[in-house]
């Protein structure tokens, strides 16, 4: 992944250094001057510039692909609390068996842990849970 | 010359391997086909129909190059909507029936197995059995449980 990523900076880098020296050429004189290539500290400025940039930009990507799958932990939460529900729905209609009450309190744990767990992360809509 | 002669022998060779690509491709187009054509029916409130063009797909031969966890999960899934129509046929015996033998074919922690495991909690609960049908929902809620895990790790280790 970093090497995937070094490559692109890298790549990304040489596009944009072109890019620049392509900016930077002097404007075709009048007369026939000899044209320069900028001067090597500016240029090692301007490439400073542009690893900053870059560098910027991939830490809000990396940023961004950090961030939670929202959409499936809030499903994933709101099946195993739908199930736990349906658990203790047939604990309740039978109150004298003793392992389905085990069973529902054991559902209904599960349930608030994973609530808490995806809350920390996400926020899901009251459909969810 | 020789440019020709390989040409010729480069498609040789890759025929067969390409027919054998094909019948890959031809088991995923009739499976998805199946899927929609039981979608279809099922709109239109005709369950005889789902069920006919859901087992006629799950009846085809798995060409040898489809991987097995791909042809489980794709069988695993007709067998899961063979069990939701048929409890919508108002046959939980069967649904049952189709949720256990969606079993049979491997269980893994996804959501393939855990649809099954509801599919059959349902069908238990239907027949009145119900601490079958809590067990079976218990063992789905825990795959559910499993994954999500999973997904809120992956989320903190990028």
């Amino acid at each position: 992944m970093r090497r995937i990523l070094a490559i692109g900076i890298c790549l990304a880098f040489t596009g944009c250094a072109a890019q620049k020296a392509v900016q930077t050429e002097p404007a075709p004189a009048p007369q026939a001057v000899p044209q320069t290539e900028p001067e090597p500290a500016a240029r090692i400025t301007q490439i400073e510039k542009d690893i900053q940039q870059l560098e910027a930009e991939l830490e809000q990507d990396l940023q961004a692909a950090a961030k939670p799958e929202c959409p499936r932990a809030c499903e994933l939460g709101g099946n195993i609390c739908k199930l736990a529900q349906k658990i203790c729905d047939i604990a309740s209609r039978n109150p004298r068996h003793e392992s389905l009450k085990d069973r529902c309190k054991d559902a209904r744990l599960r349930c608030q842990t994973a609530h808490q767990k995806v809350s920390e992360h996400c926020e899901c809509g009251a459909l969810d849970f | 010359m020789y440019r020709c002669l390989t040409i010729a022998l480069l498609l040789t060779l890759l025929a067969p391997a390409c027919s054998r690509l094909d019948g890959s491709s031809r088991w995923i187009s009739q499976a998805r086909e199946a899927n929609l054509e039981a979608d279809r029916a099922i709109r239109r409130g005709d369950t005889q129909s789902a069920r006919t063009a859901l087992v006629a797909s799950l009846e085809q031969p798995v060409p040898d190059t489809v991987n097995p966890a791909d042809s489980r999960m794709v069988k695993q899934d007709m067998c899961f909507r063979l069990s939701l129509v048929e409890m919508e046929a108002k046959r939980p015996e069967e649904a049952l029936v189709w949720a256990k033998h969606g079993l049979s074919l491997g269980q893994q922690q996804d959501l393939f197995t855990a649809n099954l495991y509801v599919a059959m909690g349902s069908a238990h609960e239907a027949l009145g059995q119900e601490a079958q049908a809590a067990e079976a929902y218990h063992l789905a809620l825990k795959i559910n449980e499993t994954l999500l895990n999973q997904t809120l790790e992956n989320e903190e280790t990028p």
